[in-house]
């Protein structure tokens, strides 16, 4: 939770709900050893859960610095959640803002969102749209990430008119949903509350358009969508399924470009979906390399929720350049199906702090099929 | 019943504005208005910052999260920030998260940008007087509209 004045900053002896979670856990150690940032610094789930069953409490960098990508609850033999018990911790304390991204710039517009505009966001993308449509599409909060974001390389407003090309492309012409924000971050920060008034928003909204079907770019938005609002009789897909569905209408131009793809947490991991991007790149003519780490294995981009991005996640984010451009080379493509891995692998791309070489490109699924696709067929 | 609530009954909303004023021009813009004994609306807070620069988007939503119905960012005019290009990176800023309201769908012109001189006492004044009756046209701001 990031604004309330009056909760504690430590959580004392977790309680019942967090308690829960973990208290099967051998203390094996296996989670320690597989997460990303054990290998940048000393964090330890481990020894978080060690410490909290023995009733002492967790301070602010014990629970913002865990990237709840999911690597550990993946491979526990005793299937502990420790990201939900992150998120659970996480809501029971005031979170100290002063390390957080951009100076926590994009929690502080979703909460704007939720307590101060009384529309969803506005966009203004080219190409055909048609209200009626059972089909919608959301492109996520990419019109923020240009403002704040100020990247020279890179123009977060293209993921969406990328994908709305690919949907004009297929023949489909889709309802635009002026939603707000997913509300991803709020509930992973551990804001309930202010999840519900986004989630509430949103649902009236979704169903007043009377969809069947909502089309997102975000790896966060399919899976807050699908999984957090379980909108029932509305059906969520990703722009990688969405592809994938349509892939007979779409012809491409002869390539020999050579492409590999990063999982995102949300898609893969969390969502279970691996194959869908991987069907539409190979059939994009390009050749599909994998990274060393894939599919369940995949190592989280290094930031999340916008918490912290600090030299532990730079160090990750240069450990997956390096992964990259051992598979394609430096004149390939690491391509991602998330809008936030999209914006935070391009940040260390592009900025060079701290210095390196590496000079791939990091593209986003939509971007680099609408690229490689023929203008209509 | 607080004080906002009795403003508004009385017809005589006293809007709450936030300045973020540079330490070298505006601030002193303000002294000088003060000390001319010029008179502007004194529902205007000043913050005083070392350089427009210094004025994170953060901050800004942050004020109005926290009730301000407007806020304005003055700075040195362009080529007279002590910090040399501290206004124009708070200019870029600015024209960005003005941006960034209108992608929201929120009255953007509820935040400013003003350069303003350590001589111009008297402008402070005028832009305060007239920033003020801007934001008494739109209304007080809205908090917590979207129930649970
Ligand atoms: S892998 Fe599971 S059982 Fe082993 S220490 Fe971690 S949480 Fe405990
Ligand atoms: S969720 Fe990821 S970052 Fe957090 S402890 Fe598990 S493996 Fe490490
Ligand atoms: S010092 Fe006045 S704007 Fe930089």
């Amino acid at each position: 939770m990031i604004k309330s004045d009056t909760i504690p900053t430590k959580v004392e002896i977790s309680s019942n709900t967090t308690l829960s979670i973990i208290r099967d856990c051998f203390q094996c150690g296996l989670c320690t050893s597989i997460c990303p940032l054990r290998k940048v610094s000393k964090y330890n789930p481990r020894g978080i859960i060690h410490s909290s069953l023995l009733g002492h409490s967790l301070g602010n960098d014990d629970l913002t610095t865990c990237l709840t990508c999911s690597q550990c609850f993946e491979e526990c033999p005793q299937e502990i959640d420790f990201p939900a018990f992150i998120r659970e911790s996480r809501s029971k304390i005031v979170l100290n803002e002063e390390n957080f991204a951009h100076n926590n710039i994009f929690n502080l517009l979703q909460i704007f969102m939720a307590e101060m505009t009384e529309s969803g966001m506005k966009f203004s993308f080219e190409g055909e749209i048609n209200s009626e449509s059972s089909i919608a599409y959301f492109p996520g909060c990419v019109d923020l990430f240009d403002q704040f974001l100020n990247l020279k390389t890179v123009k977060f407003h293209q993921i969406g008119q990328s994908a709305m090309n690919l949907i004009n492309k297929v023949g489909i012409k889709p309802n635009l949903l002026s939603l707000k924000c997913c509300g991803h971050d709020a509930y992973w920060t551990g804001d309930t509350e202010l999840f519900e008034k986004i989630r509430k928003y949103n649902e009236q909204i979704i169903r007043k358009a009377g969809i069947s079907t909502l089309l997102v770019s975000c790896a966060e938005c399919y899976y807050t969508f699908e999984e957090l609002y379980k909108l029932e009789g509305i059906k969520i897909q990703h722009i990688s399924q969405f592809i994938d569905q349509h892939q007979s209408k779409l012809e491409f131009k002869e390539n020999l470009t050579k492409v590999t793809y990063h999982d995102p947490c949300r898609l893969g991991r969390f969502m279970k979906e691996y194959e869908s991007s991987r069907n539409v790149l190979k059939n994009t003519g390009a050749s599909l390399i994998e990274l060393a780490n894939n599919r369940k294995n995949a190592i989280c981009c290094g930031v999340s929720s916008w918490l912290r991005c600090d030299d532990q996640s730079r160090a990750i984010m240069l450990r997956k350049l390096e992964e990259a451009t051992q598979a394609v080379g430096n004149d390939g493509n690491l391509v991602v199906g998330c809008n936030k891995c999209y914006a935070h692998l391009n940040c260390v791309l592009e900025d060079k702090k701290p210095q390196h070489e590496y000079q791939l490109k990091v593209k986003e699924l939509g971007i680099f099929v609408d690229e490689l696709s023929n203008k209509n067929n | 019943m607080t004080q906002a609530d009795i403003n508004l009954i009385e017809n005589d909303f006293k809007p709450t504005i936030i300045v973020f004023a540079c330490n070298w021009c505006s601030y002193a813009g303000a002294d000088l208005a003060g000390v001319s004994r010029i008179q502007y609306p004194s529902n205007v807070r000043i913050v005083r910052v070392m350089c427009s620069g210094r004025v994170d988007p953060a901050f800004i939503l942050k004020a109005f999260l926290k009730g301000a119905d407007g806020v304005i960012v003055a700075g040195c005019h362009p080529g007279d920030c002590h910090y040399l290009e501290g206004n124009l990176k708070a200019e870029e800023r600015i024209n960005n998260t003005i941006k960034a309201l209108k992608v929201l769908g929120w009255e953007a012109s509820r935040l400013r940008l003003e350069w303003i001189s350590a001589s111009e006492g008297k402008r402070f004044a005028q832009v305060m007087a007239e920033f003020t009756q801007q934001i008494k046209n739109l209304g007080p701001i809205k908090i917590g509209i979207n129930q649970r």
